[in-house]
């Protein structure tokens, strides 16, 4: 490809021959080879983890590998990094799919097999209707969902993902949970069933609306976070508007647990150094996520409470198997 | 206008030709060797783009995109192995003709129709994305169940011998892709306790199973018994294929185009569907159906042509409403927003120059495809020299590899060799492997559309026979169906009357 | 293809009409039913599948029981079939290959995880080579064993920065 990878071919080429002579003793400065990423989800999980990924290598000075090992709503990459040694090789680009992949029983272990390294950034959805419908706020929409015959038919990407539960904890707040019929769809399709007048609203991220409210096509009445997104700086918060929710769904880095301090710390370090460059400010612009750092304490401490947090909301949506 | 030149400005940089002629040889080498596969193209093209401008960074992942649609066809028409489920309907007459000594000529004709599909499906996007779009828009989830389900129907069309073999093909195909976690409800299903079974069957690992496998076993079993003839070099003469004969079936071309186009502008049905029912299409039209299935060259140009228009008719719902059709163009939408570039309405108000320098990437990826591939037939079709036993072993680290990096899973490995081996039990059985995979590459979309419909319609049929679009598919795979019921009826008559009067 | 026997289509049909059944009651007892109304659930498809595989395999296996004689092969032998069924090959020798490839493949898999891919690769080749292959060149052994390890490696790992496999056990590159 590039003369460069090229030279590092043939080093490498080179240097597999004298590697088992060379083979660094086991105390060495941590890190001394790549450090493998695992990460459990395609789309904008997997964008913001190969930027990451790039940034975290430049701060440890030793490549981190992105591994894409998707599947099982997350179950499959949880359980593989779960059983690799923990020496802070392996690590895994995890997100509230920890709580939620334990309580619906994906998973048999929950978020205690993993040592928090920090928290990276954080990603709210939005509740969206096409315009024209004549609701520009919450109120009015749940007025019209109190006046309707039928049930409101919202948009949301399967029963037990994370914006089906954030829909359910919003219309719980506004004394509509009742009056909602939810429909399933894949491939960030609901806003094109928006348009076609298929469905009445929608929750879904707010990088998808983000064209739609540009050409004027859709109106965003709300965000479910505490406070508003930058992509879409006029959709007021469901809480400016009298609903108290505050759901937004976070990413960060976990090691397994038993990971020694010192091996946290520095990719704690490495983590606070790649999210203030420039390269992931631009990829959180680009992508329309907030860069949320939080040090391993505080992440623990926010991983413990949104456990309790969304055992109690799956419970209530009869979900929870475990 | 001005737009355009700025595009022009933008496209035709050596550095931006210099992408996209970079992708697509990553795409055509990716999509050529058995295995491997160009969504493990593009995903590892993605994050290169990272550090691109944002228009190379498209022109590259789009020549990977096209270049992998393309070079699907080679294995499928040199050892039987699709390179992508879009191009297994080409492996019907396409590896059929390699067995006759007419590889290049098959070769050479995939490349030229896909170079006319995928321009053809340029030019319809061009002129009428807003058109394209609205029609799109119409197309809900009972009108998409509808088309699928005629897509199935072309299984009809599929099994050269009995109709109930295929149809037990397609049936095992839909079954297996049940497994995992249920998209909708998120219930498991057919499990059994293993997080591995809860991923599921990955569609790009059963395909390499399903055909690659059985390609292997069949080697070894021919070797150990000295029964390997030397491969078929007789004619490994670079034959082009005769304008012609191009010309003949230009009639053809376009209505396959127009299908792929179509099919690609309809999100969640792909590449896959477009060819199968191209080529079935052409099946049925044709004067000569007996000759599909013993390698017709219509059975080549059909997919093909269908498969690559695919790739324009796509863009027009990933550009114009941000919806990706498959996974493919999924990691095509992440490498737009990461470079700012969000998909949808606006994106042809605000970004008018950047969506003219895609068509003109797009161009100019058809021209490096049309340029490598015909160099590279002689290089491709030099595979048969290879002993063919050791061509096996080299392909079953290919596939091992191919398996395992589509999602980096030891567990895809073993579960390709367990489909590998089932597959040549069907083979041998009789029980043909095509609607096997149609069936895994529709399962989840016709399920899905269908519960997906019945939430919105509150449990009402209704929903699929007030729409009269999805009332047309419906009707249509009834009628297939019928047709070919009693075609199968006739035939086993006459053959009755046949045998009584021999 | 309608050169297979009687028996071996009916054992056949009644091996898929039994993976139809055991699927069918797997499907029934463990996947949940839809709430109903709009809720079709996760369980009807997956059940509907089952019963058409059984229906299919079934009546296949009873129209060929019901057939009176061996249907005329009247089709003109396309090349596929040309090339199957050579007098070379016998039952056996499908078995002992079929079981081979199987577990090289289920070899490699292991083995990736274990001792790395460019050990396992190097391993699964030279097996292949030797012992299905039957090779005896030391330069065909020794050419294909080396030369697909390093050029996988170079290919894979080196220039496109695919990761491979690594092991738990030893690891190389």
């Amino acid at each position: 490809m590039t003369p460069k990878t090229m030279i590092r071919a043939i080093v490498a080429a080179g240097g597999l021959l004298l590697a088992p002579a060379l083979a660094t003793p086991a105390l060495a400065q941590f890190p001394d080879k790549p450090v493998e990423m695992t990460v459990l989800f395609g789309g904008t999980a997997n964008s913001i983890a190969q930027v990451l990924a790039t940034e975290l290598g430049n701060a440890l000075g030793k490549p981190v590998v992105p591994v894409s090992r998707p599947g099982g709503g997350g179950a499959v990459g949880y359980s593989y990094v779960a059983d690799t040694r923990p020496d802070g090789y392996n690590i895994v680009w995890n997100s509230n799919s920890i709580n939620t992949a334990y309580h619906t029983g994906k998973i048999p272990f929950d978020y205690q097999k993993f040592t928090p390294i920090a928290m990276v950034s954080t990603e709210v959805p939005a509740l969206a209707v096409k315009s024209g419908r004549g609701w520009k706020s919450l109120d009015e929409l749940k007025a019209a969902a109190m006046k309707m015959d039928g049930k409101l038919k919202v948009g949301i990407s399967g029963k037990g993902s994370f914006t089906q539960l954030v829909s359910a904890a919003l219309f719980d707040a506004m004394g509509i949970g009742d009056k909602i019929s939810y429909i399933s769809y894949g491939n960030g399709k609901a806003p094109v069933e928006l348009m076609a007048g298929r469905i009445d609203a929608a929750v879904q991220w707010p990088g998808q609306y983000k064209s739609y409210v540009d050409s004027g096509q859709l109106d965003v009445l709300a965000v479910t976070g505490k406070k508003r997104v930058a992509l879409l700086p006029d959709a007021k918060t469901a809480t400016e508007q009298g609903y108290d929710v505050d759901i937004t769904m976070w990413r960060g880095l976990a090691a397994p647990k038993g990971t020694p301090p010192e091996v946290v710390k520095a990719l704690q370090d490495a983590a606070k150094t790649a999210v203030e460059s420039p390269a992931f400010l631009k990829a959180a612009k680009n992508l329309g996520f907030d860069i949320t750092y939080e040090d391993s304490a505080a992440f623990g401490q926010d991983i413990a409470k949104d456990d309790a947090f969304y055992a109690k909301l799956l419970g209530q949506l009869e979900l929870k198997k475990q | 206008m001005d737009h355009f030149l700025t595009a022009l400005q933008m496209a035709l940089t050596p550095y931006a030709i210099g992408a996209v002629g970079l992708g697509t040889i990553i795409g055509l080498i990716f999509g050529s060797i058995p295995g491997l596969t160009f969504t493990v193209a593009l995903a590892l093209a993605l994050p290169v783009t990272f550090g691109m401008d944002a228009v190379p960074a498209i022109a590259l992942l789009l020549g990977t995109y096209i270049g992998g649609m393309t070079g699907g066809s080679v294995s499928a028409i040199l050892l039987g192995i699709p390179g992508t489920p879009s191009a297994a309907a080409t492996v019907l007459d396409g590896y059929p003709m390699t067995k006759q000594g007419r590889a290049s000529i098959a070769l050479g004709t995939a490349v030229i129709v896909s170079t006319v599909g995928g321009l053809f499906s340029l030019v319809v996007m061009i002129v009428s994305v807003n058109l394209v779009s609205k029609i799109a828009i119409d197309f809900g989830p009972a009108e998409i169940f509808a088309l699928v389900l005629f897509g199935m129907s072309t299984i009809c069309g599929l099994s050269s011998g009995s109709l109930m073999k295929g149809l037990i093909a397609g049936v095992l195909g839909l079954l297996i892709m049940t497994v995992g976690i249920d998209k909708i409800d998120g219930d498991n299903r057919m499990t059994f306790g293993s997080v591995n079974l809860l991923q599921g069957v990955n569609l790009l690992v059963a395909m390499i199973g399903l055909f690659a496998v059985p390609f292997i076993i069949d080697t070894f079993v021919q070797h150990r018994h000295g029964g390997l003839e030397a491969p078929a070099t007789g004619s490994l003469k670079a034959n082009l294929p005769s304008f012609g004969l191009m010309w003949r079936n230009s009639w053809l071309m376009a209505r396959c185009a127009a299908i792929g186009t179509g099919i690609g502008a309809i999100p969640g049905t792909g590449g896959a569907i477009a060819a199968f029912l191209a080529y079935s299409h052409a099946r049925r039209f044709s004067k000569t159906p007996e000759r599909f299935g013993r390698g017709a060259i219509e059975g080549v140009i059909a997919p093909e042509t269908a498969n690559n228009a695919v790739t324009g008719g796509t863009l027009i719902p990933l550009l114009s409403l941000g919806v990706p059709g498959d996974p493919a163009t999924a990691i095509v939408l992440a490498g737009l927003m990461i470079h700012g570039i969000t998909p949808g309405p606006a994106l042809f108000m605000t970004s008018e120059t950047t969506v003219y320098a895609i068509y003109i990437a797009v161009v100019v990826a058809y021209i490096f495809i049309l340029v490598f591939q015909l160099l590279g037939i002689r290089l491709f079709v030099y595979v048969l020299r290879i002993p063919q036993q050791l061509l096996a072993v080299i392909i079953l680290v290919l596939c091992v590899i191919g398996a395992y990096t589509v999602r980096n899973s030891a567990f895809d490995v073993y579960s390709m060799g367990v489909i590998g081996v089932l597959a040549w039990g069907l083979i041998r059985a009789g029980i043909p492997i095509t609607p096997v995979i149609l069936g895994m590459v529709l399962g989840p979309t016709l399920e899905g559309e269908y519960r997906t419909a019945m939430q919105l319609s509150g449990g009402h049929l209704d929903i699929f026979y007030k729409s009269p679009v999805a009332l047309l598919f419906l009707g249509l795979s009834a009628l297939v169906v019928l047709m070919q019921a009693t075609t199968a009826l006739r035939e086993r008559a006459s053959k009755r009357l046949e045998s009584k009067n021999a | 293809m309608t050169g297979h026997s009687r028996k071996a289509d009916m054992a056949v049909s009644s091996v898929l009409t039994l993976i139809g059944i055991a699927w069918t009651v797997e499907v029934f007892r463990s996947i949940p039913a839809g709430a109903g109304g709009g809720d079709v659930g996760p369980r009807a498809f997956p059940l509907l599948y089952g019963v058409l595989l059984i229906m299919l395999s079934a009546g296949w296996g009873l129209s060929r029981l019901m057939a009176s004689e061996e249907p005329p092969r009247s089709a003109p032998p396309s090349d596929v079939e040309a090339e199957e069924g050579t007098a070379t090959d016998t039952p056996k020798a499908r078995i002992v290959a079929l079981a081979l490839t199987l577990f090289i493949v289920l070899l490699y898999g292991w083995m990736m995880t274990r001792v790395g891919f460019l050990l396992a690769t190097f391993a699964v080749v030279l097996f292949s080579t030797l012992v299905i292959l039957r090779e005896r060149r030391f330069l065909v052994i020794g050419g294909m064993a080396f030369g697909i390890t390093f050029a996988t490696w170079l290919v894979f790992e080196v220039l496109l920065g695919i990761p491979l496999a690594v092991g738990s056990w030893i690891n190389l590159g």
